[in-house]
């Protein structure tokens, strides 16, 4: 649920779509980070939405669509007025809910702990509101972060 | 991201790790390390002050090495974790599971 702003437009709508390619990271990225610049983000918060993004998007890349064919990768960012950043990344790859992975078991000593599924658990530790649709044949992943984390 | 080493003592390897550890450049980790142990060096200290970021990418390629090295009776030790990035290990629980030092002379005195 997103949460209403008020009668002022978005500070910075925006969007970027590129091939789901590793190669992209950096420019998704950058993109990100551009835009959070403009909130009052502390440097530390900032990098959080690094590293959620990264998160969200290399789960895409890698699992998206086939390697050898590469689909699309969406990114829509908006700032609203509450403050708040919103992100929305697209994909038309295979329906995949990252939000369902069960998280990984953190007390397992060293050689029984698995290798993957920290990924996902970091964005749900480090955003403010995470959601998944499948929406027109595209997997839609909203993020939600506002500029302190409550721990 | 860069990883360095800095001295061999003992048995024991110091390395500098510099920049950030993600999906792109975690790789080089793994590929210094693996180079490592083929030349028998099995116990490992890394400086983290300059690493400034790390996502899931970095953490799987340090436990992967921690298996190994653990499977050789060596040891990965890590010193002087950035605050941002002590945060990543401790909600992921690493901190329990890789010894983590304040700094270089606290992990050389273990």
């Amino acid at each position: 649920m997103l949460p209403l702003s008020n009668n002022r437009e978005p500070i910075a709508p925006n969007r970027l779509e590129l091939p789901a390619k590793l190669e992209n990271l950096p420019h998704f990225m950058a993109f990100v980070c551009e835009q959070a610049r403009q909130f009052d983000f502390t440097d530390k918060r900032t990098l959080e939405i690094e590293l959620v993004l990264e998160e969200a998007l290399v789960n895409v890349i890698e699992y998206a669509y086939p390697t050898a064919q590469p689909g699309r990768l969406i990114l829509h960012l908006e700032g609203k007025a509450d403050g708040k950043l919103h992100l929305e990344i697209r994909d038309r790859g295979i329906s995949f809910n990252p939000l369902e992975r069960a998280a990984p078991d953190l007390e397992t000593e060293l050689m029984e702990r698995p290798v993957g599924g920290l990924g996902i658990f970091l964005m749900k530790e480090l955003t403010d509101g995470l959601s998944w649709h499948r929406e027109n044949d595209e997997n839609c992943l909203s993020i939600i972060f506002e500029p302190r984390h409550a721990d | 991201m860069e990883i360095k080493e800095l001295k061999r003592e003992n048995d024991l390897l110091t390395a500098t790790l510099n920049g950030r550890m993600d999906a792109i450049t975690a790789a080089e980790f793994t590929n210094q390390l693996e180079s490592w142990l083929a030349e028998s060096q099995k116990s490992f200290t890394i400086d983290c002050s300059q690493l400034d970021y790390i996502s899931s990418a970095g953490l799987r390629a340090i436990l992967i090495i921690a298996k190994k090295v653990r499977l050789l009776d060596g040891k990965l030790q890590l010193a002087a974790l950035q605050e941002s990035v002590q945060t990543v290990f401790e909600i992921s629980g690493f901190d329990k599971i890789i010894p983590i030092f304040a700094n270089l002379d606290d992990a050389a005195a273990q």
